[in-house]
Parts: C-alpha cells; sequence; structure tokens
C-alpha cells in the first residue's frame, strides 16, 4: 500500500545485484491490487529505486518533469504494467547505485509531501468507490448482507468495509503527516 | 518550503535567488550546489515540488524557452519582494548576532585577563 515499503521491498533485492525487469498486476480489489515484481540476475553495476507519485496539469509539465528527473541522473522504469497507474500515477525511477542514500527528494518536507499526495490519491479513490457502491445500495442493484453483528456485517459486505478501513488508514496517515508538520515547522 | 514565521528556509532563498536570471530546473540545482560548494545538493524531486509551490504562490513565472521540455523561469516582482525581506531580516539578525555575542565575547575576555592577574 505504501510507496515507501514497495521501494524498501525492490531495493532489498536491487542491493543483491538483482534489476527489476517488469512489474505485473493481479487485480485484488479496486484500488488495491497484487503487483508481481519479476528482477533479473545482473553482474552490472548495481542499481537504486525511488518511487515518485505525481499529476500534472498538462503534457507540457509532465516532459518538464520527465526531462529535470534523466537531467539529473534518474532513469524511468517502463515496465510497469500496474492496473493502478491511470488512477495514481507513480514513476519509478533508478540510477547507479554509490551508496544506496541516493534518492529523489533531499528534504523532508518534500518527502512528506510525496507521501501525502499519494496518501490523498488513494483516499479520494475509495470514497469514489465507496459513493458508486452506495448508489448502487440506494438503486436496490445489490442486497446489502443482513447480518448478525458487526462481525457478521464485515464478513457480508467485505468490499465496503475494506474500502472504508483503506480510507480510514489514509486519514490516520495524512493526520499523522500534518502532527509531524506542525512539530518541525522548519523542515 | 514553508514560509514559516516570516521567514523562508535557506532553500527556497536559494532557489529564488537563483531564478533572478531566468534558467530552467536543473540549472538551479547546479547554480546552487556551486554557490554552496556543496553543501546545499537539491534533488530532482524536491526541485520540482518547490517550483510547483513557487509558482502556485506567484514567486516565479514561465519564460520563454527554446527546449519547451525545459522549462525556464524567472522571479515574478513578488518573488524580487520576498527575497529582499528574506535578506533584510537576515542583515538585521546578523547585526543583532554580533552586537550580542561580541559583546558577551568582550566580557568574558574581561574576565579571563582578571583571572590571569590573580
Amino acid at each position: 500500500m505504501g510507496s515507501d515499503h514497495e521501494e524498501r521491498f525492490i531495493n532489498k533485492y536491487a542491493a543483491k545485484g538483482y534489476r527489476l525487469a517488469y512489474i505485473s498486476p493481479y487485480r485484488l480489489m479496486p484500488p488495491l491490487e497484487y503487483r508481481i515484481y519479476k528482477f533479473n540476475d545482473s553482474d552490472a553495476a548495481k542499481l537504486v529505486y525511488r518511487i515518485d507519485n505525481r499529476k500534472f496539469e498538462d503534457t507540457s509539465d509532465y516532459e518538464n518533469y520527465m526531462q529535470l528527473m534523466k537531467d539529473d541522473g534518474w532513469e524511468f522504469f517502463k515496465n510497469n504494467y500496474s492496473y493502478t497507474k491511470n488512477w495514481y500515477p507513480e514513476y519509478y525511477w533508478f540510477r547507479e547505485r554509490v551508496t544506496g542514500d541516493e534518492d529523489i527528494y533531499s528534504d523532508n518536507e518534500s518527502k512528506l509531501e510525496a507521501r501525502n499526495r499519494g496518501y490523498t490519491r488513494l483516499l479520494t479513490i475509495s470514497l469514489m468507490l465507496l459513493a458508486s457502491y452506495m448508489v448502487l445500495l440506494a438503486a436496490n442493484v445489490y442486497q446489502p448482507s443482513s447480518s448478525q453483528g458487526i462481525i457478521g456485517f464485515i464478513f457480508g459486505n467485505w468490499y465496503p468495509s475494506a474500502l472504508i478501513a483503506i480510507s480510514v488508514t489514509m486519514i490516520i496517515g495524512k493526520i499523522s503527516i500534518k502532527v509531524i508538520q506542525r512539530k518541525n515547522p522548519e523542515i | 518550503m514553508k514560509n514559516s514565521q516570516n521567514s523562508l528556509t535557506e532553500t527556497t532563498f536559494l532557489i529564488l535567488l537563483s531564478f533572478v536570471n531566468p534558467k530552467h530546473g536543473y540549472a538551479v540545482i547546479k547554480e546552487v550546489e556551486e554557490w554552496t560548494e556543496g553543501r546545499v545538493v537539491l534533488a530532482a524531486g524536491t526541485l520540482y515540488s518547490s517550483l510547483e509551490t513557487l509558482k502556485k504562490k506567484g514567486y516565479i513565472e514561465e519564460v520563454y524557452s527554446e527546449d519547451p521540455r525545459r522549462k525556464m523561469f524567472t522571479l515574478t516582482e513578488t518573488g524580487y519582494k520576498i527575497i529582499a525581506d528574506d535578506f533584510n531580516r537576515m542583515e538585521k539578525d546578523v547585526e543583532l548576532y554580533k552586537k550580542i555575542i561580541e559583546r558577551k565575547a568582550g566580557v568574558e575576555n574581561v574576565q579571563i585577563q582578571g583571572l590571569d592577574g590573580i
């Protein structure tokens, strides 16, 4: 769910000399998916991977961003076939590993902002899906399982329950970012 | 990036100062690195976020670029005012520092001399 976690996972293999070949998804449930990472063993230089997430107003902004990253020495990882790419675009970048500390963000503030953007996007999508589910519910297309107690409700309505769980997690994440930012106004 | 207590962060100040002359993003990274002799090295992602914020705040604006993939920006009038205000604040802080610390050092010198006398 978090790209920090995903980044650590990829870099664990990258540090051993593996190179990411492609990322292919299995649809779990929107907006979540299960991703398969295919690595190739390589004798060439070790790499370090970073994941960015951004939304651009137009193509010229997108091109400007891509060019800036390339100018700074990052290479774009193309073989990402995630379904969710269209919903919350993530950009996978890599470069030769020197210390392993190579990063696309150089201060905590911009790093937190990036994390916050990711949370916002996932929250928006979950709420939208939840809203459309409610509409279908109101239109009597789906019948919610009648249930005994909260456990029964969750089992009977696992999809909206999962959406609510995601939304709540994202809201907690966003609040914790706000708290960190307030504690360190200087970063 | 935040304007905390009406002062700019050093990074923001340096980025704005670099935009006194029109240039594209990567040129800012290089210039700031050169100015600070490698002490401040901005990563591309951080700089891109910063460009977006500064654009939104109206401190910088896009100008014509021969290479459409590398957008050029320069300071707006507001941008000039922002760095000028920050410069004035820093200058006052420096004067204050000198006054306070030099006076304190002066007193300590006197005390040390006094002790030596004993």
